[in-house]
């Protein structure tokens, strides 16, 4: 245990972190009679397929990040001396690599129906008793899977930037991005439909990439967050330029001749060091004290930032980021 | 305090997934031909007036008459969707593995024999929606009260029928006949061959058998054509009368 460096989220964001919560047990609860709906709509089409296993890939980071949710916020302890914010990016990066494999595989398996020609064939199903062309049965499962995630996936796109928060982004970008898989499935059905026997292959073939899409950009992001790149914003990947304004700001202290800071996500929250060059040692615990509470007054995201007074000399040996003057 | 993260505003999608949904209900009410088959099937068949069906001989399904005519429940269905279509029926004999390979090179437009919806070519070929269900089932003589379980019981089965592992996983001693026993010890047969013989179902069930028309894959014009036609004839159990009947045995 160490009471001097603890992690914790402001009141509002707590509040919004319920919130998230709440909704990705929402999406759990809709994906699963989404599957339920589309497994019993299958029959032999293959977007239909593709599209059923992306509807079940992306039960993933929900139940990523509601397990990791249930981590993250224990305390730090002699084992775990830096607490536990990282299971989250741990739990990421493994469900980006299970994302990832299964577009590769869905996109070979599209290209092998695609290169041996197979016809999909769609008969009638037997619907409660509603003897119809599986094919209206399929589209219909199809948009109903788009709905509830096109719409959960918008309002968790709001909290994720709220909470810097990458599962969750991840998660409402797949949602969001929901519409389009079903959308091809559609086509695909109806070109069928028109006696296009290819449609329905090229339609999987074009979700698979969607998906590869996916779980590439997703193991990049986990990947570059594991290697401790700077903090980069949630959306666009553009880096929070968050060094840049610690150092301004430190700049601003009586007696401090230089600064130079390094930062690293935490999980949702940013941490790291920031070295000083002081002309005084005058109070200077109570100075370095002030500086790390100046830093986490400039966003809510940065806490216990470190601040360690160095030698002039140690500027010219260290190259960091957001270094300055 | 809290820097908001500046992000470039998402374009608004829902406009264009209505208009999307809009255009695949149109696309619904505007076609009478749908869906068509891609290598257009039943257009050739009522185009030239003949359909091709391959056969394999496989009783009651599928009987080969002493001058080679077929006879047979589905060779009667399939004689009655050639009737609705107005068109002759020609008909090659084949194995099962031949039948196959034709109906994926479309050689033949369809095929019976027996097949079932769990047909080894199933992902080759294209299978009706099932027509009939008929189970393999334990039946007793009339004189003997319905048993439960099959533990240690002797069960006689014909020697084709498939039947032993089933049977002995259910603890039976399976005595293998080349012709089934009537009244004496309890049988393993299709549902409607222990009607016909007079024995009393048990409600042991050992296998399911859902019957379907083989068809060349992807026809999709075809198939449901003819998967309307069969359920038109068969919608009020003609199949189990049929065989019930034992006209075919």
């Amino acid at each position: 245990m160490n009471p001097w460096f603890t992690f914790c989220l402001p009141e509002d964001k707590k509040q919004t972190l319920e919130k998230a919560k709440k909704l990705e047990w929402i999406t759990l609860f809709f994906l699963l009679t989404i599957v339920a709906v589309m497994y019993f709509a299958m029959g032999s089409s293959q977007a239909m397929k593709t599209a059923l296993l992306e509807d079940i890939l992306s039960m993933l980071p929900p139940v990523v990040f509601l397990v990791a949710i249930r981590f993250h916020d224990r305390e730090a302890n002699t084992q775990f001396p830096y607490g536990y914010r990282r299971a989250l990016l741990l739990a990421f990066l493994a469900a980006a690599v299970a994302v990832l494999g299964l577009g590769v595989y869905i996109f070979y398996d599209s290209a092998a129906t695609l290169f041996r020609q197979e016809h999909p064939t769609l008969g009638h199903m037997n619907l409660f008793g509603w003897f119809v062309w599986s094919g209206w049965v399929m589209m219909a499962a199809l948009v109903y899977s788009m709905i509830a995630p096109v719409i959960l996936g918008r309002i968790k796109l709001r909290y994720a930037k709220e909470l810097h928060e990458k599962t969750l982004y991840a998660d409402a970008t797949m949602n969001k991005a929901d519409w389009i898989t079903a959308a091809t499935g559609v086509a695909g059905i109806i070109g069928i439909g028109f006696g296009l026997w290819w449609a329905d292959a090229v339609a999987a073939l074009v979700i698979s990439t969607s998906i590869l899409k996916d779980g590439f950009g997703n193991v990049r992001t986990a990947a570059s967050d594991l290697m401790d790149q700077r903090p980069v914003e949630v959306a666009s990947g553009k880096p929070l330029k968050i060094e840049e304004r610690i150092t301004d700001a430190l700049l601003q202290f009586p007696g401090i001749i230089d600064a130079n800071v390094r930062i690293r996500e935490e999980g949702q929250l940013l941490t790291g060091e920031a070295f000083v060059v002081i002309d005084t040692t005058e109070s200077l615990v109570e100075q370095l004290q002030k500086m790390s509470e100046r830093a986490s007054n400039l966003d809510w995201r940065v806490q216990n930032l470190i601040v360690v007074p160095v030698k002039k000399s140690r500027k010219k040996e260290t190259n960091l980021q957001g270094a300055s003057k | 305090m809290s820097a908001s993260c500046q992000t470039p505003p998402v374009a608004p999608r829902l406009p264009k997934l209505s208009v999307f949904i809009f255009l695949v209900l149109l696309l619904g009410t505007a076609c009478d031909r749908f869906p068509r088959d891609p290598r257009n099937s039943l257009q050739d068949i009522a185009n030239s007036g003949v359909m091709h069906a391959g056969a394999t001989e496989n009783p009651p399904w599928v009987v080969r008459r002493a001058f080679g005519g077929p006879d047979g429940v589905e060779v009667q269905l399939l004689e009655q969707f050639a009737a609705e279509l107005g068109v002759e029926l020609v008909w090659h004999w084949a194995g099962m593995k031949e039948l196959c390979t034709a109906l994926t090179q479309f050689e033949l437009d369809l095929a019976v024999g027996g097949f079932t919806k769990n047909h080894p070519c199933k992902s080759e070929i294209a299978l009706t929606v099932p027509y009939h269900t008929s189970y393999d089932a334990v039946g007793v003589p009339t004189d003997q009260p319905p048993m439960l379980e099959l533990d240690g019981l002797t069960v006689a089965a014909r020697r084709t029928s498939g039947l032993s592992e089933p049977l002995e996983d259910r603890g039976a001693r399976v005595t293998l006949v080349n012709s089934l026993p009537r009244g004496e010890i309890a049988v393993a047969a299709t549902d409607w061959e222990l009607n016909v013989m007079n024995f009393t179902l048990t409600g042991i069930q050992l296998k399911k058998h859902e019957h379907v028309f083989a068809v060349a894959p992807g026809e999709n014009a075809l198939i449901m054509r003819l998967e309307s036609s069969l359920r038109r004839q068969t919608h009020h159990g003609e199949i189990r009368k049929f065989l019930l009947q034992g006209v075919l045995r």
